[in-house]
């Protein structure tokens, strides 16, 4: 019982000392640009409300420190022109797979596209032990829907060096394996039954994979991935790790109900709703379901 | 009647038409810019061919060669697999090999693979040879289809085919109900109806 609020009280804000950034704080913060001064709290519950959209992109720049980066390094269009033939064959195969139904990529070789293009040549030359891999492109694409393009390309390897992301995309992909095997500890321990059920049914924790690929970008909620990406930058990767376990947590009784496809299914596609709830704070009937948990 | 319920997965190099096969044949759908897999879909279809009815459980998974490892999760208990090349791209012909390698020596031992060489539409830009992608397939003696996910030629075929050598393969443990499904093996149930199969009467 007490687990269950301990992992919940996270994300209810119910604290109304601190209060959600106004969009002039922001302002005066982007132009501070010193992240260290802000309060965390503030910070956390204006996260968890939701940033103003018109700042996000600077915002993501501000919270991944990315202009730093750009300041000293050697200009954007060299590393553009820098890719591999092969590579960049590989990366045009995804550009028009990659939100196909977005304003911004629908039209075939359109301003978004040639972005997203130049953006995956130049990080695949600018870290050629990676190259490009699939779940690249979708973390571009979310970018640029906020982000000129080459503040979209130094926010995207902020992500992939400072947030040390680019371990996911490595050959044999070892951090996707230590994520995935955080993800399985801390739901053994925060929600055993969860976690039973889905080993009794065979659902291996790699259907969770292509949250950590993407941030969840990929799925239904468009606002989803945004929001996520906004908790990245922010908290770093136990973010992802506690939003996917408390979505778990919350849909234990529907999970408990499910066999192997249903559950597989659920897992891959339809637990992204419960998460956008999760980040949102969204959670209210947190008695209720503490005397769910009491009857289990 | 007995369903023989089993796993098949698709593989192969990306964007060579995996989740356009799979799509075309359950929902009859093909869209020209599928978004890419990035983890695996998950499809079903119940097929009828002459000696019963197989429901194929369809685990469509994402090509990247980085991803192996988590494919080889869906793969293991398959009971079929489905590797698609494009046959405009060398490369992912020759990603066949490594993955019917791979197969071999990782699947359960009775896997039945079809290979489908995939968007026979752009015939004008093939860069693969098609007797020299049959000779190798009879070789490895695999069954080899001239696949379009768009105009929908050859896939209804490949996927009976996969569903009778599988029930084929498998039906000494038809009839030993109770056994896990989920795992690749079979059970004996009522026959569903989700995506029925019948386009061509499913007998032929």
């Amino acid at each position: 019982m007490a687990d269950i609020c301990q992992i919940l009280e996270e994300y209810v804000i119910l604290d109304h000392q601190f209060p959600v950034f106004s969009k002039n704080e922001w302002v005066t913060i982007l132009k501070d640009n010193d992240i260290f001064r802000l309060c965390p709290n503030r910070l956390r519950i204006s996260v968890c409300n939701g940033i103003p959209s018109s700042l996000r992109g600077d915002i993501w720049v501000f919270l991944s420190r990315s202009s730093h980066l750009q300041a000293s390094s050697k200009p954007y269009q060299e590393y553009v022109n820098g890719c591999d033939d092969c590579v960049e064959k590989m990366i045009l195969k995804d550009i028009g797979r990659t939100f196909p139904h977005e304003l911004l990529f629908k039209s075939f070789c359109g301003f978004g596209q040639t972005c997203m293009f130049n953006i995956l040549k130049a990080y695949a030359s600018y870290d050629s032990d990676i190259g490009y891999c699939q779940g690249m492109n979708f973390i571009v694409g979310t970018l640029l829907m906020y982000l000129s393009e080459e503040k979209a390309f130094w926010t995207f390897v902020s992500i992939m060096f400072e947030k040390n992301w680019r371990e996911l995309f490595k050959e044999e992909t070892p951090k996707l394996t230590k994520l995935l095997h955080s993800l399985k500890i801390k739901l053994k321990e925060k929600c055993p039954e969860v976690y039973n059920h889905l080993k009794s049914e065979g659902i291996e924790m790699t259907v969770f994979a292509k949250y950590f690929l993407t941030f969840f970008m990929c799925e239904q909620e468009k606002e989803l991935g945004v929001r996520v990406l906004d908790s990245f930058l922010c908290f770093g990767e136990n973010e992802i790790l506690e939003i996917i376990n408390t979505a778990l947590l919350l849909e234990r009784k529907k999970i408990l109900g499910l066999k192997y496809e249903e559950l597989f299914m659920f897992c891959a596609k339809e637990l992204g709703k419960r998460c956008l709830d999760v980040i949102k704070g969204n959670i209210i009937h947190v008695n209720e379901i503490d005397d769910d948990y009491t009857m289990l | 009647m007995a369903t023989m319920e089993c796993k098949i997965v698709t593989l192969g190099e990306g964007r060579v038409g995996k989740t356009s096969l799979a799509l075309k044949y359950v929902k009859n759908e093909f869209h020209k810019d599928e978004i890419s897999t990035v983890n695996a879909n998950y499809l079903t279809k119940l097929v009828q061919i002459p000696q019963g009815s197989v429901q194929l459980n369809i685990w469509d998974t994402a090509g990247q060669e980085r991803f192996r490892a988590i494919a080889s999760n869906y793969y293991r208990q398959a009971k079929g697999a489905l590797i698609v090349y494009d046959i405009t791209d060398r490369k992912s012909f020759d990603k066949v090999v490594s993955w019917i390698k791979e197969l071999k020596s990782q699947a359960e031992k009775n896997i039945v693979i079809v290979v489908a060489g995939n968007k026979c539409d752009m015939e004008k830009e093939r860069q693969i040879n098609r007797p020299e992608a049959l000779e190798f397939c009879r070789k490895m003696q695999i069954r080899h289809f001239d696949t379009s996910a768009k105009s929908g030629n050859g896939v209804e075929e490949m996927f009976m085919e996969l569903a009778s050598q599988i029930f084929e393969a498998n039906k000494g443990e038809l009839g030993q109900s109770g056994r896990n499904s989920r795992r690749g093996k079979i059970t004996v149930e009522k026959t569903k109806h989700r995506e029925n199969s019948g386009k061509k009467g499913g007998c032929c």
